[in-house]
């Protein structure tokens, strides 16, 4: 699924990958967040091998993952599903993690809804609560698996804001995504990643002109 | 005649009305799009006239008769076919078993195993293994190869390019132009706008669980489509 494949995030910074179906984009987030072990190969975190530390692990110690289809304990309130990942994902102790979990709340827009059942959410706020619940875990680098997708396109400027404002506190990203254009309007970097490895890496306007991208990517003929 | 004829249907999931007396037709050989922001009863007017939700007989008519309410199977029989949200890929079968689970009602018509592969190479290259193992915009593909195994008379499609690259959008709609013009009818969702308007032949707007627009693409504004997503 993936063959060599090098990719970096820097501190604070915010990076796309797009790629084919099947490229292997998710199972490179996999790897990154412990889900999956690499055959051959290392992932660094602050320049730590963390390559054998499992996902729970990796997830106190700062990465955090936010999956393709929202799965929330739908039982559960919005504010008890945060408070997991501020709990089991964090270490914090339940009364401690509080407020936190309210800012968490506010900052993506689930405030009003802290007490509906999770499975009563309508997709854009099941994305605000995927999102809810990897911010509440104190990740330093946040790993975004289309979270953009089938939400409309207002729907999308506003989870873009979202994601603006949490790198804006210090957060490095790493998105996938296919709407093109909501990862143009707020990336450092773009990659584009086939048969698992990376096709190109650079500014966003540097891959999308490029015409091998052009071409297996966006499917525009030259 | 419109082959799908849609009066005033309301539907309910328990005591929560989630459509308001909708009506929407289709003629054959059409494709019309529903657009709308979530929420606003697009998947739950889909489930509803693939049988998936209880509705009156007279609320929904297919090729002039009264189908409303009549058990999914029974539907797929007639050639309704609903590719869902989702993708609710069998997990326990292969890729092709799922595809093959699409043609057990399936009628006579231009889709087989070999020309889903034709149309989505890479399900043919992973035929053997199971339908989970494919990335999500693959998942996404099978859901809609094993709808087309059916050889639907009208294809429901939900959210029909979520997690597609652009380039399989692309080569979607080009391949659906191509069954639609052998007289398959097509009604999808879609959150593209600018797709929708370049793909469609009609547009229906929802709003909590309402038509708030319906027209030909030629005369939908930017303005009329957001005051009808957004009710201005």
């Amino acid at each position: 699924m993936l063959d060599r494949l090098t990719l970096a995030v820097g501190e604070r910074e915010a990076v796309g990958v797009i790629g084919p179906n099947g490229a292997g984009k998710t199972t490179a987030l996999n790897v990154l967040a412990g889900r999956l072990r690499p055959d051959r190969g290392r992932v660094l975190f602050d320049g730590r091998d963390v390559t054998a530390l499992p996902a729970h692990a990796r997830c106190r110690a700062g990465i955090a993952l936010t999956h393709q289809i929202p799965h929330p304990f739908e039982a559960m309130t919005v504010f008890e599903n945060v408070l997991v990942g501020a709990t089991y994902g964090r270490g914090r102790r339940e009364r401690d993690a509080h407020a936190d979990c309210l800012a968490t709340l506010e900052q993506t827009g689930l405030r009003a809804r802290a007490n509906t059942r999770a499975g009563a959410l309508t997709l854009l706020e099941r994305k605000r609560l995927e999102l809810a619940r990897a911010l509440a875990t104190g990740p330093r680098v946040l790993l975004l698996d289309e979270i953009a997708g089938g939400l409309t396109e207002p729907e999308v400027q506003q989870l873009v804001a979202v994601v603006r404002d949490v790198r804006a506190s210090g957060v490095a990203i790493l998105w996938i995504e296919h709407i093109v254009h909501a990862l143009r309007s707020m990336v450092d970097r773009l990659v584009a990643i086939d048969f698992g490895r990376a096709l190109m890496d650079g500014t966003p306007e540097a891959v999308l002109s490029s015409a091998e991208v052009q071409r297996v990517y966006l499917g525009i003929e030259p | 005649m419109s082959l799908l004829d849609v009066r005033a249907l309301s539907a309910f999931y328990g005591d929560f009305q989630a459509l308001f007396g909708v009506t929407l037709e289709v003629a054959e050989g059409e494709t019309v799009a529903v657009i709308g922001a979530n929420g606003a009863g697009k998947s739950t007017f889909l489930r509803a006239v693939a049988g998936a939700l209880p509705v009156p007989a007279e609320a929904v008519a297919f090729d002039g008769r009264p189908v409303g309410g009549r058990p999914s199977h029974a539907l797929v029989d007639l050639g309704i076919v609903l590719v869902p949200e989702g993708r609710k890929i069998f997990p326990s079968l292969s890729v092709e078993e799922n595809l093959q689970v699409g043609a057990h009602r399936r009628r006579p018509g231009p889709w087989t195993l070999e020309r889903v592969y034709r149309l989505f190479p890479v399900l043919g290259e992973r035929r053997t293994q199971p339908g989970t193992n494919l990335s999500g915009g693959e998942q996404q593909m099978l859901a809609i190869g094993r709808g087309l195994m059916a050889n639907p008379r009208l294809l429901l499609v939900d959210e029909i390019s979520l997690g597609l690259a652009p380039v399989v959008v692309q080569q979607l709609y080009r391949t659906l132009e191509a069954v639609r013009a052998e007289g398959t009818t097509l009604l999808v969702v879609e959150q593209d706008v600018s797709r929708v308007l370049a793909v469609a032949q009609r547009v229906y707007c929802f709003r909590k669980g309402s038509v708030s627009l319906q027209d030909v693409p030629a005369r939908l504004t930017r303005e009329r489509i957001a005051a009808a997503y957004f009710g201005a």
